[in-house]
């Protein structure tokens, strides 16, 4: 249709480049905007700030084509775990792909590589000196299991690429002198993350420490045997700015925590699993560390409510608190917090089974800024603690309950009486929760958007009227509510026609019925998860799909009654479909040729 | 404070770059953006009915506009407009959107598709 141009004559280069700067940095439409003339192709290619690459078995001509072609790439992501591109695949046979696959974990798990039918070339250190001249405005690199770049790779990047903001280096084996380098030339760099990172010693973040102390904010460093106080240190001694730090390591004792805690005053952000660290710690981060607002305890053994009461007195900042298998700690010391830390508005407490009603309790009356709250495998958590909470924290807008078998209706009932805002409730495996708690939070809870109940088998239609009728949900999720039967999403499918996803996987008892109710009432539909649902045929997932033309993903295995024809249907009518799990001998061959290029086919060998 | 060009454009009677039609779409548009600026849902909604009601030749007159007249947040809105209708969606379907044609060499398009094929969309979390 020549002539019909209705773009490329009216809006001069620039304004296209605005267009392309405001496309998600999603791979699939710059891909397509780049192919759609040749005009596109050069101006796509200056606004692309971010690419991601599974560099594996990459040949070198292409990485330095891409180099070559954008110019203006700020954020550079190498992933060796990628798997190779779909034709590529193809092109090798079925079986060189497993036991590439199979090359993929040895080699993650360490050791050299093997020798193979198919031949594995992991991002050399000369590519990524390419890599660095090429994209000397680099501003993120993330390095993801590059098991063949060394020293002398990062280095030379370095070298080239003193922009660098953000460096990730997962499972690499780095040595000291690459991370000296980027000391010595990476002056902005403001994140690090090490992860699995084996070749690193205390002399190369020390290095490190000395070069970027003054820039350096983020500081985050997990399973690295080699790194210990001693770096801990040096980061304590130059890295005045620090806000965040996270440390995942059994090589880390309150020396080097305390090192940190004195020396870096403007801490917000502290994640620590690390199992010899101690109350000794926690009580000076109390002292010093009055700026913090965001504290994470994992797995901690030697933590007692001596160290929270020292984080209660002086973190009166505080604003978000996880607490996670923390065996030790209890509801005094939940109490400490409570009473101490007056903005607190997330909280999270997971598997600390001596915490109970009591800490919850304190919570409640004291945290009225409280908008988050997640409970998870906390069997001494009874209703009266929810009580407190919906009587208090008024402004609570999401609750999570994982596991909380003394929690039951009475709680919900006062959650739904006091926290008229709510908008996201996840319940998982709470058995004691059933239609009456359900139904007066769809009588109270107007504004819930997103509602997840599963497993809850005391749950049935009843709760789902009562939700239909108050609230306008995005999301519902009930697979494995077996009392819910086509009554109860009939309801939704009437009173939610802004649905966007739907779960109802294992739900034994739902039919067609239900379907095209679904399908006439939630247009709007992208996501729906059916599995295992013994009952729904072609007839009702046809109905489903006439009308919910927006429908990117749809999960039906298991599924006695769908057969190919169905599946074919949703492919067909579904024009923006970009994910079917299914079995595999359910696709014919037609479907499987139709599905072309935009569709991402997820078959399951069942 | 935002309409800087606007005062120009009414004295210069000469003026191809803004028809009558597109000022009336475009001018309104501060009072509008105001009120719905603190409600992102209304914006959305407004969005889907521009686009509904606009063929994708008006969308681009009007990002010429709001560039002429120097309007900053009408550009922005505009122009995540069109990246909005056009993001995640296939080569044809962006071509046959705005009318246009391939002008790629047979076998050009193909090379280029390998070349592409070798960076990846992100994978999930460790």
């Amino acid at each position: 249709m020549r002539g019909h141009d209705r773009i490329n004559r009216c809006l001069p280069d620039e304004l296209l480049i605005e267009i392309f700067r405001r496309l998600h940095d999603s791979k699939p439409s710059r891909d397509a905007c780049s192919l759609v003339c040749k005009r596109w192709l050069n101006l796509e290619r200056l606004s692309r700030s971010t690419l991601h690459i599974g560099a594996s078995g990459c040949p070198d001509h292409y990485l330095s084509r891409i180099t070559r072609r954008f110019v203006n790439v700020k954020t550079v992501h190498i992933d060796e775990r990628l798997p190779l591109p779909i034709q590529f695949r193809r092109r090798c046979g079925s079986e060189s792909t497993s036991s590439y696959t199979k090359k993929r974990r040895y080699v993650k798990e360490k050791s050299g590589s093997e020798d193979g039918d198919f031949e594995m070339s992991c991002i050399s250190d000369a590519m990524l000196s390419v890599l660095g001249e090429g994209f000397s405005k680099l501003e993120k690199l993330s390095l993801i299991w590059c098991n063949n770049v060394t020293s002398s790779g990062l280095a030379s990047l370095a070298q080239k690429c003193c922009l660098l903001k953000s460096l990730d280096l997962q499972g690499c084996y780095v040595g000291d002198p690459g991370l000296a380098a980027v000391g010595q030339c990476c002056k902005r760099l403001e994140d690090l993350n090490l992860r699995f990172c084996e070749g690193l010693t205390d002399a190369g973040v020390v290095e490190l420490a000395l070069g970027c102390g003054k820039s350096l904010n983020t500081l985050g460093v997990a399973a690295c045997a080699k790194i210990t106080d001693i770096s801990l240190e040096a980061v304590g001694l130059h890295c005045k700015s620090l806000e965040t730090l996270s440390l995942d390591s059994e090589y880390v004792s309150d020396k080097g925590m305390l090192a940190v805690a004195k020396g870096c005053p403007l801490l917000k952000v502290l994640k620590i699993q690390c199992v010899n660290v101690t109350d000794e710690a926690l009580a000076v981060v109390g002292t010093c560390c009055l700026s913090l607002e965001f504290l994470a305890l994992y797995s901690l053994q030697k933590f007692t409510d001596k160290g929270l009461r020292a984080i209660g007195s002086g973190c009166k900042k505080l604003k978000n608190l996880t607490l996670s298998d923390c065996y030790f700690l209890s509801d005094k010391g939940l109490e400490a917090i409570a009473t101490g830390c007056k903005e607190l508005t997330h909280l999270e407490v997971n598997g600390c089974h001596n915490i109970g009603t009591l800490g919850l309790e304190s919570i409640g009356k004291y945290c009225q800024q409280l908008t988050e709250l997640a409970l998870l495998f906390c069997q001494k958590i009874g209703n009266k603690a929810l009580l407190e909470v919906g009587r208090g924290c008024n402004k609570l807008q999401a609750l999570h309950l994982v596991d909380c078998s003394s929690i039951g209706d009475e709680g919900i009932c006062g959650i739904a009486r006091g926290c008229r805002n709510l908008k996201k409730l996840h319940i998982r495996r709470c058995y004691e929760i059933g239609n009456k708690g359900i139904s007066a939070i769809g009588e109270y809870c107007n504004s819930l958007t997103d509602l997840s109940l599963r497993f809850c088998d005391r749950v049935g239609d009843e709760a789902l009227v009562a939700i239909g009728q108050g609230c306008s949900l995005h999301h519902l999720n009930v697979s494995g509510c077996h009392q819910i039967g086509d009554a109860g999403i009939i309801a939704i499918a009437r009173g939610c026609p802004q649905l966007r996803s739907l779960d109802i996987s294992v739900l034994q008892n739902l039919g067609d019925m239900a379907m095209a109710e679904l399908g006439e009432g939630c247009p709007l539909l992208k996501e729906i998860l059916l599995s295992h649902c013994r009952q729904i045929t072609d007839v009702g997932i046809g109905h489903l799909v006439r009308n919910c033309s927006l429908l990117e993903s749809c999960h039906m295995v298991y599924c006695p009654g769908i057969t190919a024809a169905g599946v074919a249907t949703v492919v067909s009518s579904c024009t923006n479909i970009k994910k079917v799990l299914v079995e595999k001998w359910k696709v014919s061959e037609r479907t499987k040729r139709r599905s072309g290029s935009v569709i991402t086919y997820l078959c399951m060998e069942l | 404070m935002k309409f800087c060009t606007v005062k120009q454009y009414f004295d210069d009677e000469n003026n191809n770059n803004v028809t009558n039609g597109i000022a009336t779409t475009v001018i309104p548009l501060p009072n509008k953006h105001l009120k719905i600026k603190a409600n992102n849902k209304e914006m959305e909604q407004y969005e889907q009915e521009l686009l509904r009601n606009v063929m994708p030749q008006e969308l681009t007159k009007l990002i010429l506009a709001a560039n002429y007249l120097n309007f900053k947040e009408a550009l922005d809105f505009f122009c995540r407009t069109v990246a909005n209708a056009i993001q995640n969606k296939s080569v044809d379907y962006v071509r046959k959107f705005f009318g246009l044609e391939s002008d790629f060499e047979p076998g050009e398009e193909e090379k280029l598709c390998k070349e592409f094929a070798w960076s990846f969309e992100g994978v999930d979390e460790d």
